[in-house]
């Protein structure tokens, strides 16, 4: 694993090379700052909470994770800086990990970077600070599920306009399932227990608990199957494009 | 190909592990309140049950409508009977019913009482649990998600219920309808519900109400309420007295202005005589005896207490005899307050023990410093805003509340009086000048053989809905969330006094709210310097008024038909001056809320720009290096 290192610093500072991340960071804050305060009522709601701002961040990742991870893969086959990457004496698994981590540690720091509301709050009234740690959290995981599903889209293509796009389209997919309107709609034809499952396969029934403040091992559990699954999809992927 | 056969084998046993992850599960609660950990005082009411429990857990899980906020809901109530049982040492176990219609489930969950909600398609949900010991059993007869954090304590309560070998006996002695009225004057088979206090209180002992005019206290009860006590007869004082000498414990609640009396009287005979009702209660005999010094004509304003009163009009303004109560003005050192939050008391009364009494007083709520009792009567005739002012600062602390503690002696050393008769004429009394030896009852008491303990609140109108809690139509029921911990605070004393108070920390998790407080202290401290100018300006422009009103009889006097040019010129200053006076309060209106607007602004900016603006600027700085370092690079 000693060949992980340098390939996820490699990744990871590519990001900062371009001016797109900056771009990316500045977009995420204004707008996960924004919509609280101009949308979600947050300073006229009088409540010492950031559920508002929890809220808001599902629908954001939809739109801008994909942006962060959609060039991880499919930018280098464009270039033909592929063909390089394999002739380097790294495994694929090593290589996906390492351009997830690389993505994954980017959003983090981008969900970092939103503190001043955690002082804003705390200056304004006496929140419950386990449960906004519990929200971030699990923002950071939803990030890495997003991110997960993009890191596949990404080994698909050579665009990373079709990336982008495969990756929002799958992003948003899930986020439906885990919602209540479309829930309901599908008990009307489905055996309930079904029903029950296919909600389960979505986002939000997962990362509400963990906002509130609860960690359950099952959510936990979740959100790392379901990295690990799309991760495993895309060294497959990539697999097959070594060995054609 | 071989690959994408364990690629589906992978993704298979995923899935695999996942299902099998829910029936083995952990959790872990990092909120600050513990919301979803069962509290240590759970723990002991749990590990220590003389006989196993039984759990049914009722919840209509495959009907069709079911909103997915229901169903997550109901899946947190079960994880946390799940606790119950696990943590038990096998004294509780578990059973979850699907009561499907028309089924066996469904005709049980109906027979042991569970209330059923209702979807908007019509359909009946049963969620729901009932809790049995042999013959026993206790009831949640529906899980409403708005009282999510108060979960653990309605099952710790459904257990602690079945627990106690004996309930409490609770008997409420007053004059208000606090447990439902079916009186003659209301239609048959119309009934007002019990106050949200009496049904709760209900819910955790058996309650008995108690005749105002009783001249003797069932020794079987074990607290005693009295409630809002308007003039007793003395007989009455005595039968609380020796009930009270006799081991019961007394909770006696007065009031020097009772704000629900007030409004409930405008028909009153006495409104037209022109004379105001009393609507304040105490019970004079005992307090004099007991050395509590309580004045029944004055109430407590308090200027650092004040809080927010919506008027008739819609207008909100800050009074300071609606006195919002924080952690500082509990004691923390009494099990009874010490995990309470936050207290609403209206037009409340203090009380306070003379020097010279033998009993301890423990004082449970007290006002700021800022406190200043006013005269009560002023408080039904002056509009409040007038009565404000005389509110002033640093007029010292006022206890609202106080447990009185000793080995009590009687009242009535000679025993209670005769009363005059309803038509006004006294008794026939003895003739003058013979001397009366009036009769003790056999079993009098003239001291306690053990130590007595009372509660005495000066404020009757914390108990009243409105001041409690909020009502809020579910399909066809109303369901009750309290919005302080005025109910709390009740419970607490009622299980002290009772000796049954494992529930007390547990009733004390959850904070109901947590307000912006930055927020609200400049709201007061707008309010407050809006109100001193107010005052000016309304001051000034009642001045100009009068001197208007002196031109004018001038004017009639002199027999004048017109007003002199000079005259004139006055009522044209004066009136220039009031239209000055007049729009200065409205701007100060308005000041008042913007520098709330501004904060909220302020801090939106402050959010949305630096932490940007750094990173932009980072952003910046690292590209012009990098160039810097390029051209060098090139050039060398």
């Amino acid at each position: 694993m000693s060949r992980f290192l340098p390939l996820y610093k490699r990744e990871f500072f590519a990001y900062f090379r371009a001016p797109i991340a900056y771009v990316f960071i500045v977009i995420f804050l204004v707008a996960s700052l924004a919509f609280p305060f101009y949308l979600g009522g947050f300073y006229e709601s009088n409540t010492a909470s950031l559920q508002s701002f929890f809220s808001f961040l599902p629908s954001l990742y939809l739109v801008l994770v994909p942006a962060v991870g959609m060039r991880l893969w499919a930018e280098e086959r464009r270039n033909g800086t592929i063909e390089l990457l394999f002739t380097l004496p790294v495994t694929t698994t090593e290589t996906v990990l390492a351009k997830f981590a690389a993505g994954w540690t980017f959003l983090g720091i981008a969900l970092a970077l939103t503190f001043p509301i955690v002082i804003t709050v705390n200056y304004l009234g006496e929140p419950d600070n386990g449960v906004i740690l519990g929200g971030y959290v699990g923002s950071f995981l939803l990030a890495g599920a997003y991110l997960a599903i993009t890191c596949f889209t990404s080994a698909l293509t050579k665009s990373q306009v079709v990336a982008f796009v495969l990756s929002a389209l799958a992003g948003f997919i899930l986020l439906l399932l885990g919602w209540g309107v479309f829930t309901e709609l599908l008990a009307q034809a489905l055996p309930y227990w079904l029903v029950d499952f296919i909600s389960l396969l979505g986002f939000l029934p997962h990362y509400s608990p963990i906002n509130h403040g609860l960690i359950d091992s099952r959510d936990l559990m979740y959100f790392i199957s379901f990295i690990a699954a799309a991760l495993t999809l895309n060294g497959y992927v990539i697999g097959k494009r070594k060995t054609a | 190909m071989k690959r994408s056969q364990l690629l589906f084998f992978f993704f298979v046993s995923l899935v695999s592990l996942n299902i099998i992850g829910y029936q083995f599960y952990t959790r872990f609660d990092i909120t600050e309140d513990r919301i979803y950990t069962l509290t240590p005082e759970t723990q002991k009411i749990i590990s220590t049950l003389p006989q196993p429990i039984t759990v049914k857990f009722f919840f209509s899980r495959s009907l069709k409508e079911l909103p997915i906020l229901t169903k997550t809901y109901a899946s947190r109530v079960e994880g946390l009977l799940n606790e119950y049982a696990t943590r038990s040492q096998h004294k509780i176990t578990l059973e979850v019913i699907d009561p499907k219609p028309d089924s066996a489930a469904e005709e049980l969950a109906t027979q042991y009482g569970l209330t059923p909600g209702h979807l908007p398609s019509g359909e009946s949900v049963f969620f729901g649990a009932v809790f049995l010991r042999g013959a026993k059993s206790s009831l949640i007869p529906l899980f409403d998600q708005r009282n999510e954090q108060f979960l653990e304590y309605e099952v710790s309560q459904a257990i602690v219920k079945l627990k106690n070998e004996k309930r409490i006996q609770l008997g409420i002695l007053s004059n208000l309808p606090v447990l439902g009225s079916d009186t003659p004057f209301t239609l048959p088979g119309v009934t007002k519900p019990a106050w949200v206090f009496a049904a709760e209180l209900r819910r955790r002992f058996d309650v008995v109400s108690v005749p105002s005019n009783t001249t003797e206290i069932d020794k079987a009860l074990d607290i005693l309420l009295v409630l809002h006590p308007k003039r007793l007869t003395e007989k009455t004082e005595y039968a609380i007295d020796q009930y009270l000498l006799n081991g019961g414990k007394v909770m006696a609640i007065v009031d020097p202005f009772s704000s629900l009396e007030r409004r409930q009287r405008p028909e009153d005979p006495k409104y037209l005589e022109g004379r105001l009702p009393n609507v304040s209660s105490s019970l004079p005999n005992l307090f004099a005896a007991w050395g509590i010094e309580y004045e029944a004509e004055r109430v407590i304003g308090d200027l650092t207490n004040a809080s927010q009163v919506h008027t008739l009009s819609g207008v909100e303004s800050i009074s300071p005899f609606f006195l919002a109560l924080n952690r500082e003005n509990l004691n923390q050192n009494s099990p009874i307050t010490k995990q309470l939050n936050h207290l609403l008391f209206i037009y409340s009364g203090a009380i306070s023990k003379k020097q010279d009494s033998p009993y301890e007083f423990q004082p449970l709520i007290q006002s700021s410093k800022d406190a200043t009792p006013i005269d009560s009567v002023l408080a039904s005739v002056i509009q409040q805003q007038e009565l404000a002012k005389q509110v002033k600062e640093n007029g010292g602390h006022r206890y609202l509340a106080g447990l009185l503690e000793g080995t009590f002696e009687t009242a009535f050393p000679k025993g209670p009086k005769e009363e005059e008769s309803a038509f006004g004429g006294r008794l026939p009394l003895p003739r003058p000048g013979k001397a009366v030896a009036q009769k003790l009852a056999p079993g009098h008491l003239a001291k306690a053989k053990q130590v007595g303990r009372v509660l005495i609140v000066a404020d009757t109108d914390f108990l009243v809905d409105e001041n409690t809690s909020q009502k809020a139509m579910q399909g066809e029921h109303i369901v009750v969330k309290p919005i302080n911990d005025n109910l709390r605070f009740l419970m607490n004393a009622a299980e002290i006094l009772g000796g049954q108070d494992e529930l007390i920390a547990i009733r004390g998790r959850g904070q109901i709210a947590r307000p912006f407080l930055r927020v609200q202290a400049l709201q007061k401290q707008a309010q407050l310097r809006w109100q001193k100018e107010e005052g000016l300006l309304s001051k000034r422009i009642n001045e100009l008024q009068t001197k208007l009103n002196e031109l004018q009889s001038q004017k009639l006097q002199s027999n004048a038909t017109a007003l002199s040019p000079e005259q004139v010129a006055e009522v044209q200053k004066f009136r220039k001056e009031e239209a000055q006076a007049k729009a200065r309060l409205r701007e100060v209106r308005k000041i008042l809320r913007e520098d709330i607007e501004k904060l909220g602004t302020q801090l939106a900016f402050a959010n949305l720009f630096f932490v940007p603006f750094g990173v932009s600027v980072f952003g910046f700085v690292f590209f012009r290096r990098r160039q810097q370092r390029a051209r060098r690079r090139k050039l060398a």
